[in-house]
């Protein structure tokens, strides 16, 4: 059976070790259906589970590749974040003064599902600072002692973004507090929030692109500790954060259709309801293959760590 | 140190241990034995998911060869693992004979 066409998916590490030997055997084999079904479940696997890369590598070369795999992982990290968190701020603000929030506080297991929405939520962005603050700082010191000007940009952009953004929000807030509705103010504050997220999001990712990660351990609060380890596991737990978010997500909806004639009751906006489960729909879509992604490049990391 | 930490790899890892057991072979010459000597037939994805795991772990090494058809061999890590496999295995089936009234 001629397979050069199939072993083309495999990823680009796995071409240059095995792709030859590979040809070969199948060169042997005679044509199945089965046989090139099991080849796509080893592509899959391949991808998402082995990177033959460090067969080939040993020593020094292979900590430098590990720490290089581990930067792009940190990376892939924020951005499936924040994919993850824009959609579910969204859903959030979607809720805020909706017709769906009396039912929802009156009823105790609606609640719940919102509170582990919540919880999830917290846990992701208390994980993902942790670990973020770690590797930013490693990198921080890196780029002062290399004088990588470029970098050290990158860190003051969202302070500085922070702020203009803190300053725009007490504006909204207090000074036309009068002139612009609450739920409207509500909103502009979501907003403004995603906006702050996807410039720091785009910042650390730049930074964590262009700068290094050393494997040595720096000093925090006089303690020594291994950066790049810690901030592996607080991945994880970003993950885990995730799946719990995007569950109590889809719990939550379960309950809102079984809930939906209390709430139509509390509202007179019927084309609302279209809205919402739209959004709704789209944001769980997105939460739960992001986080099960997020699911999978946390196996990966951990299994960089492990090395 | 065992194969339980492969998953669904894990079965396969042991037939190509065994397979590589008497002498070093190549991918479909592991396919072939492992057929005649336990029937089943591992699919070319399967067969190279485990490779690239008892690889990685040190248990195969590939040998230096100008053929393309590469053949591996057991590393003594290897040999170790899998006599530590076969006993278990080996004493498993000794308990399920003896509670089935079988005499070993």
């Amino acid at each position: 059976m001629n397979g050069k066409w199939i072993v083309r998916f495999y990823p680009k590490s796995w071409h240059k070790r095995y792709e030859d030997e590979f040809l070969a055997m199948l060169e042997q084999m005679p044509f199945s259906i089965s046989n090139i079904l099991n080849i796509f479940t080893g592509i899959i696997d391949a991808y998402i589970f082995s990177d033959v890369t460090l067969n080939q590598l040993s020593g020094i070369e292979r900590v430098k590749y590990m720490l290089g795999k581990l930067r792009s992982y940190y990376g892939k990290g924020i951005i499936l974040f924040l994919l993850f968190v824009t959609p579910a701020f969204l859903f959030n603000a979607m809720l805020d003064d909706s017709p769906i929030l009396p039912v929802m506080c009156s009823t105790d297991v609606f609640n719940l599902a919102y509170n582990g929405f919540m919880i999830g939520v917290a846990i992701a962005l208390i994980a993902i600072s942790i670990g973020g603050f770690l590797v930013l700082f490693s990198i921080f010191k890196w780029s002062i002692l290399q004088k990588r000007r470029d970098i050290l940009v990158l860190f003051i952009v969202p302070v500085i973004a922070f702020l203009v953004i803190v300053a725009f929000v007490l504006y909204i807030n207090i000074t036309l507090e009068n002139t612009i509705p609450g739920w409207t103010r509500g909103n502009i504050n979501q907003c403004l929030m995603v906006f702050l997220l996807l410039i720091t999001g785009a910042c650390v990712y730049q930074i964590i692109q262009k700068g290094q990660l050393k494997n040595q351990k720096i000093s925090l609060f006089g303690r020594k500790i291994e950066p790049y380890k810690i901030s592996m596991h607080a991945a994880t737990v970003v993950a885990i954060g995730m799946e719990i978010s995007t569950l109590s997500l889809i719990v939550w909806g379960i309950l809102a259709n079984k809930f939906v004639s209390s709430i139509m009751r509390s509202s007179n906006l019927g084309i609302f309801h279209a809205n919402t489960l739209l959004l709704y729909l789209v944001a769980t879509l997105i939460m739960l293959v992001t986080s099960c992604i997020s699911g999978f490049v946390a196996k990966r990391g951990a299994k960089y760590i492990a090395e | 140190m065992s194969l339980n930490n492969m998953g669904r790899f894990s079965d396969p890892s042991l037939l190509i241990l065994v397979s590589l057991a008497d002498k070093p072979k190549h991918g479909y010459a592991m396919i072939e034995d492992i057929q005649k000597i336990s029937g089943i037939k591992l699919g070319p994805g399967t067969l190279y998911g485990a490779i690239a795991r008892l690889e990685e772990r040190g248990y195969i090494e590939p040998l230096l060869t100008e053929d393309r058809r590469k053949p591996y061999r057991l590393t003594a890590l290897g040999e170790n693992i899998l006599k530590q496999e076969l006993k278990s295995l080996q004493s498993f089936t000794i308990q399920g004979l003896r509670r089935l009234g079988v005499s070993v």
